[in-house]
């Protein structure tokens, strides 16, 4: 596992300061659930941006890092669907706590191929509600067309969260070094169109 | 030229730069927080400079007393007075001094204040280096009770009177301070046995230290949450710092279950973070 270079450093402190001044001043105006939601996955966006830059990325290799990196693309997914598609709510609920549950069993008790196939196939699905949904609220006309940042950063997250899990095959779709490369900048990119699409939404 | 500018630079490392830093902070973190008039110029000046001049102070007098457990460890033999860069005398005037500056400068700010500095320089001096810290593992908790004095100080300079919002920021870093120590403790173990320091890996083992070590900064941020919370910041302060407590809770937890060099140095760097973000937090959403 390669160390984290300066400019990564400053671009993972970036993200953890652009997502806790969105915790700070931007949550005021959410519901309770979606404050929650948002307050979940933008935190654990600031630990993991803490936890890199004091351990590198061999802090990537513990499962309950990726267990936790799940959560971003959930919880944001869970408030979006929460205050657009309210009735679809529970159901999506039900989905992200099962594949909560399915990517933790598998983590330590599947064989590897089968652990990586439960993250790929939650870390896709929150990831293309994420991408899809500011894309439909927009065209909609029910928000403006900085909400389609927040798909942006979404397919960001999403990319990320994919290539960290194919890590585990034995020929992954990038080599750990260059995935290890851009991780920084796609954790900064992602926050950053999180925190300009919700606040101009 | 030349000379003076060594000469600063071996007294800047005497200091220890970044613990003065974060100490100097808390003080003017705890002033700020009491959101009495910042604009008072006179006041905060004389807050941050008394602040500055006795923890730098004592600091240099504890590197002074320290100086033959210093030559033993390999990671401070190289420090200027054991390393016979700056001579004994010489650095004893020099803490000696700064210490008397910045106590008359406490005392004229107000009687209470500089009480409280003062209390803090003796536990440190008196109680920590030069009592108990050769004797007593236990000599960290009043260590940590002079860290905490400058929080109190620069609050009860702001107040007027020491108050339970006082007690919580001290309290915090009462408990912060073991996570300090201990990590070192672990890290530099056969420094400190060969120099005959008694420390709680050596008298409890490593698995307890971690232990403590873990419960302290959960205690931690129990004390300065409380606090924060007691001072009616808004809403959006207290998320951010329930998610930094999260991930020092998560850390302190990995820790324990899974120990390693690496976590518990990544436990002392998360919880010296923590502290100071919980510091600027405070100090922004005071004045916000």
């Amino acid at each position: 596992m390669s160390k984290i270079s300066i400019p990564d450093r400053i671009l993972l402190f970036l993200t953890a300061l652009v997502s806790g001044y969105y915790v700070i001043n931007g949550l005021e105006k959410y519901q309770g659930i979606v404050t929650l939601y948002f307050t979940i996955a933008f935190g654990i966006l600031i630990i993991t941006a803490i936890f890199l830059t004091i351990f590198s990325f061999e802090i990537l290799k513990e499962p309950v890092i990726v267990v936790m990196a799940t959560f971003i693309p959930l919880a944001l997914s869970l408030g979006l669907i929460y205050k657009y598609l309210q009735e679809y709510h529970l159901l999506y609920l039900f989905f992200s706590m099962g594949g909560l549950l399915s990517i933790l069993i598998t983590r330590y008790l599947a064989p590897k191929r089968v652990a990586t196939l439960a993250l790929i196939i939650v870390h896709g699905i929150s990831g293309i509600i994420i991408f899809l949904l500011p894309i439909i609220i927009y065209t909609k006309g029910i928000s403006s067309f900085y909400f389609l940042l927040v798909g942006v950063g979404g397919g960001l997250i999403s990319l990320g969260g994919i290539l960290l899990s194919t890590l585990r095959f034995t020929k992954p779709i990038l080599a750990a070094e260059k995935i290890n490369a851009l991780l920084p900048k796609l954790l900064f990119l992602a926050s950053l169109g999180f925190v300009i699409g919700l606040s101009l939404e | 030229m030349k000379i003076i500018r060594k000469e600063l630079k071996f007294y800047w490392t005497m200091i220890k730069p970044l613990q003065t830093g974060l100490l100097l902070l808390t003080g003017i973190t705890g002033f700020i927080s009491s959101r009495c008039s910042v604009i008072n110029f006179v006041k905060f000046s004389g807050l941050t400079l008394s602040l500055f001049l006795t923890i730098a102070g004592t600091t240099i007098l504890n590197m002074v007393f320290d100086r033959d457990i210093d030559l033993k460890m390999l990671r401070t033999m190289r420090r200027p007075i054991p390393s016979g860069k700056v001579k004994v005398k010489e650095a004893l005037l020099m803490g000696t001094i700064m210490c008397l500056i910045g106590l008359i400068l406490a005392f004229m700010l107000s009687l209470l204040y500089g009480i409280l500095i003062f209390a803090g320089i003796l536990f440190d001096i008196l109680v920590y280096t030069i009592l108990l810290k050769r004797k007593t593992s236990w000599s960290i908790f009043w260590g940590g009770i002079s860290g905490a004095m400058p929080i109190l100080a620069g609050r009860t300079l702001g107040t007027g009177s020491i108050d339970t919002i006082g007690i919580m920021f001290a309290l915090s870093i009462l408990l912060w301070i073991p996570t300090h120590i201990m990590t070192f403790n672990m890290l530099y173990f056969n420094d400190y046995k060969n120099a005959g320091i008694p420390t709680f890996p050596s008298k409890y083992g490593f698995k307890n230290t971690r232990m403590v070590i873990a419960l302290s900064s959960i205690g931690a941020s129990i004390a300065i949450g409380i606090g924060i919370t007691a001072l009616g910041l808004s809403w959006g302060y207290l998320r951010l710092l329930a998610i930094l407590s999260a991930g020092l809770l998560g850390l302190a937890i990995m820790s324990v279950l899974k120990p390693s060099e690496k976590i518990n140095f990544g436990l002392f760097k998360y919880a010296s973070l923590y502290m100071l973000i919980a510091m600027l937090l405070t100090t922004i959403g005071s004045v916000s």
